[in-house]
């Protein structure tokens, strides 16, 4: 994490914004935040009026000032970029959400109507307020006691500072928003009966595994590991040999914590290389920094156990064909397997929807939720949001879900009504 | 001080001949707090200034009711000091030690302009004045008829070199007590007609002028107080305003002079680098003096003035400092001489960067001649376009110019 811009820096970097006509960078954010429009405010001196821009058109405010991946969004999409460098807008962002402490907005509930969101992360916080801003009531399901999905529970303790998220929640206090937390949603057949409309945005939490011998019970779930660790409870790795199996954000994140869980060396093996490799570039650089190496081109085929523990994992090396997909396809290449000592082997490969709904969603054959641009289900009045519909993996793409569903149930409730 | 491995600078010779004075280049460090101190004018000539103005001095027993703080900034697109106030007013130190420090630095350093600045408050004063300064071995004297604080006019807030007829009058008794050594008048900017005073310099005998002093300014207003900026305790007043803001003011006010009177410019206020310094010897003046960017940034900038002016002279061919003086003169008229052609907008697309800039400025503050193409670069309508060059102006690509057109 960088330090925070001085208000100085600030200032100096919000006049090397362009204030281009079409802001492309504001096109490239998934919630499209008016960016040349409040960098024009902090260079004002009108913080609060930055933070009010951003604040309406991002209701995980916080939370992406700290961990918005802006390298793969505005930053990205910055005439500057290639020139001297695009704006640093995240620490612009960052800088508003810090400094500037605008009021709290008042609530009212204007409109009759009930709208349940099931589950209670980014999709779902999103969701919820911006229905509640269109006066509906709103009924958020959490399984959790707490809302915030992965934010809260599954994001690397060094990090991302959990206070934030609780500062973005806090700006709903007054809301016409019910948490119903620590408890089953009900089914989804129930729900939509009792409610106008429905968000469904419960993440994906079932592990996908490695596929390999005696790996269950043996090869710690990455995204447990992580949870352990942000509830107080985390296993202590001091001294130990770490292989992590993965290559995605959340694979540098388990990397990060075993680090901070005090691992002697932590390894991770990804089956692709550099290039392929679906993180942030800015936590690999910090991934880097805390000393985790990574094996590319390699796969977990065995694990290698003496009474009933691991003592290393035997790996496979990969090249990459192309097969005309998206991405270059690994191919095993037997005959160069070699052994990577381990005493603790964490498995971070990703996760997969339930796909345990009660009314037909028409999953298909898809790993992601077929949804329309404006959130629909196949199921009447059913939209849905967040990682069941996407890989995108970031905090704004969910929030950007749960806006664009939010607007969509208005406008299919007063298109009703007329 | 860090060493750094240099090469040698082009053959060019950077003296200049002013008031009859050799000096090594055409730098002098003016009269300020930088000059108000013996190791600090030490130090300024040690660094390779060409010579120093000794911040100004008055009769013993004048006040110098100094009030702090002082300076103030002006700050726009996030950089500090894009210009200076002050509230200073002269030298607060007795006019025994001015003469002492004339009289080492001569000595110390024979080669160097030492030159020292006075501001009196009557002919007997004047006089008194430029007289004890020439007996202590100053090379010039400057005199300050222009300091906005503490001024010392015809009437109470005015400078004395906002009248024609104070000037002369004043000029000629700090000539007279002078006799052979040369003075300069210093005059301010804030006046109705620059050349009527620069005419009063010359009627009164001075040797030259230095154009111009720091510009009568309010720095800010507190809005949280209403204060005035610089604040001491809430209350403030006028400041001198000096620094990068001011060069436009200073190239006119040296123009206007160089072009109406014959008389030896000193130019001063608003030169921070090299080439600030050749756009003002352009417009006239024959050397430079320098205040507030060795404030901000330290007496070593003289290294950096002489390198980029010597590279500059060889490249254009120049060989002594002179021949830049006035180059651009002839080519300053009025507006009803000015040349009457067609020009439009022409966009080096290769270069653009497609922000759009250009686009929003010619459609709120232009002619509405611009459109964004589905490429995002910028289309100019000739019909439209009358070729007023904002456009240009706003290009952070710097791609876009004005073009002739039959």
């Amino acid at each position: 994490m960088t330090d925070l811009l001085t208000p100085h820096g600030a200032h100096r970097e919000a006049w090397r914004c362009l204030q281009c006509w079409d802001a492309p960078c504001t096109a490239a954010c998934p919630v499209h935040v008016p960016i040349p429009e409040f960098i024009a405010r902090l260079r004002g001196a009108d913080p609060q009026g930055a933070e009010e821009l951003v604040r309406s058109a991002n209701p995980l405010i916080s939370t992406c000032g700290e961990i918005c991946p802006d390298e793969q969004y505005c930053a990205r999409a910055c005439v500057l970029r290639g020139v001297e460098g695009p704006i640093r807008v995240r620490e612009l962002h960052r800088f508003v959400t810090e400094t500037a402490h605008a009021p709290w907005p008042t609530w009212t509930a204007s409109r009759s109507k009930r709208v349940a969101v099931v589950g209670g992360g980014p999709a779902g916080i999103a969701c919820a307020r911006e229905l509640a801003a269109l006066g509906y009531a709103v009924d958020v399901y959490e399984r959790d006691t707490a809302a915030g999905g992965i934010v809260r529970h599954n994001l690397a303790v060094d990090r991302f500072a959990v206070d934030r998220l609780d500062r973005d929640l806090s700006a709903l206090h007054g809301a016409p928003i019910a948490w119903h937390l620590g408890q089953a949603a009900g089914s989804l057949r129930e729900i939509l009966a009792a409610h106008a409309a429905a968000f469904y945005a419960p993440g994906t939490h079932e592990d996908i595994l490695l596929g390999i011998p005696d790996e269950e019970g043996l090869v710690t779930s990455g995204m447990a590991f992580l949870r352990e660790w942000r509830d107080g409870i985390g296993k202590d790795l001091t001294g130990k040999e770490v292989v992590v199996i993965g290559g995605g954000n959340v694979s540098l994140d388990v990397t990060l914590t075993a680090v901070h869980a005090g691992a002697a060396r932590v390894v991770l093996v990804y089956r692709r290389g550099p290039r392929e490799m679906p993180v942030w570039r800015r936590e690999l650089e910090e991934a880097a920094t805390r000393g985790v190496a990574i094996e590319y081109y390699a796969r977990p085929i065995a694990l290698l156990v003496e009474a009933g523990r691991i003592r290393g994992v035997q790996c496979r090396r990969t090249r990459l064909v192309d097969q005309g997909a998206r991405r270059p396809v690994p191919e095993d290449m037997p005959g160069f397997d070699f052994v990577l000592p381990a005493e603790e082997v964490i498995r971070a490969v990703g996760s997969s929807p339930a796909r345990d709904e009660d009314v037909d969603l028409r999953w298909g054959s898809k790993a992601t939720l077929p949804v329309s641009e404006r959130m629909e289900t196949a199921a009447p009045s059913l939209f849905a949001g967040g990682d069941l519909v996407s890989r995108e993996g970031t905090v704004v793409a969910a929030a950007s879900h749960g806006l664009r569903a939010a607007r969509a149930i208005h406008h299919m409730l007063t298109e009703a009504a007329r | 001080m860090r060493s750094i491995p240099v090469r040698p600078l082009p053959a060019v010779d950077l003296a200049v001949v002013f008031l009859g004075r050799r000096l090594e280049n055409p730098f002098i460090l003016s009269a300020a707090p930088s000059t108000d101190d013996l190791d600090m004018a030490r130090a300024g000539l040690e660094a390779g200034w060409a010579g120093v103005v000794l911040k100004t001095t008055s009769m013993e027993g004048t006040p110098v009711p100094l009030a702090y703080p002082m300076m103030s900034t002006m700050e726009w697109a996030g950089r500090r000091l894009v210009g200076m106030g002050n509230i200073d007013l002269i030298s607060e130190h007795h006019i025994d030690a001015v003469e002492e420090r004339v009289r080492v630095l001569s000595r110390e350093f024979p080669t160097k302009l030492i030159a020292a600045s006075i501001m009196g408050s009557s002919k007997e004063a004047w006089q008194a004045l430029a007289r004890r300064l020439r007996d202590a071995g100053a090379h010039l004297i400057e005199c300050s008829f222009s300091c906005p604080q503490g001024s010392m006019g015809e009437r109470p807030g005015a400078m004395l070199a906002q009248s024609a007829p104070a000037t002369e009058k004043a000029t000629g008794w700090v000539k007279e007590a002078a006799g052979d050594l040369p003075v300069l008048i210093k005059i301010t900017p804030q006046v109705a007609d620059v050349a009527e005073i620069a005419r009063a310099v010359k009627n009164g005998g001075a040797d030259g002028i230095t154009a111009s002093n720091s510009v009568p300014a309010l720095m800010g207003v507190d809005i949280e107080t209403f204060a005035p900026i610089p604040s001491l305790g809430g209350f403030g007043t006028y400041s001198g305003f000096t620094g990068p803001a001011i060069k436009p003011l200073t190239l006119r006010t040296v123009a206007e002079i160089a072009r109406h009177v014959s008389l030896p410019i000193s130019g001063n206020g608003g030169i921070s680098t090299w080439s600030d310094a050749v756009e003002l010897f352009a417009v006239g003046a024959q050397n430079i003096q320098i205040c507030t960017a060795v404030m901000h940034h330290g007496f070593r900038i003289v290294d950096d003035l002489c390198s980029g002016l010597a590279r500059y002279m060889a490249r254009k061919g120049f060989t002594k400092v002179a021949d830049m003086v006035g180059k651009a003169l002839p080519h300053i008229v009025e507006h009803d001489e000015l040349p009457r052609r067609q020009v439009r907008s022409r966009v080096d697309e290769t270069a653009c960067l497609r922000c759009g800039v250009c686009y929003v400025a010619c459609r709120d503050g232009g002619h509405r001649a611009i459109t964004m193409s589905e490429e995002r670069l910028p289309v100019v309508d000739d019909e439209r376009c009358v070729g007023c060059g904002l456009c240009p102006l706003t290009c952070p690509a710097g791609c876009i110019r004005m073009e002739a057109v039959a």
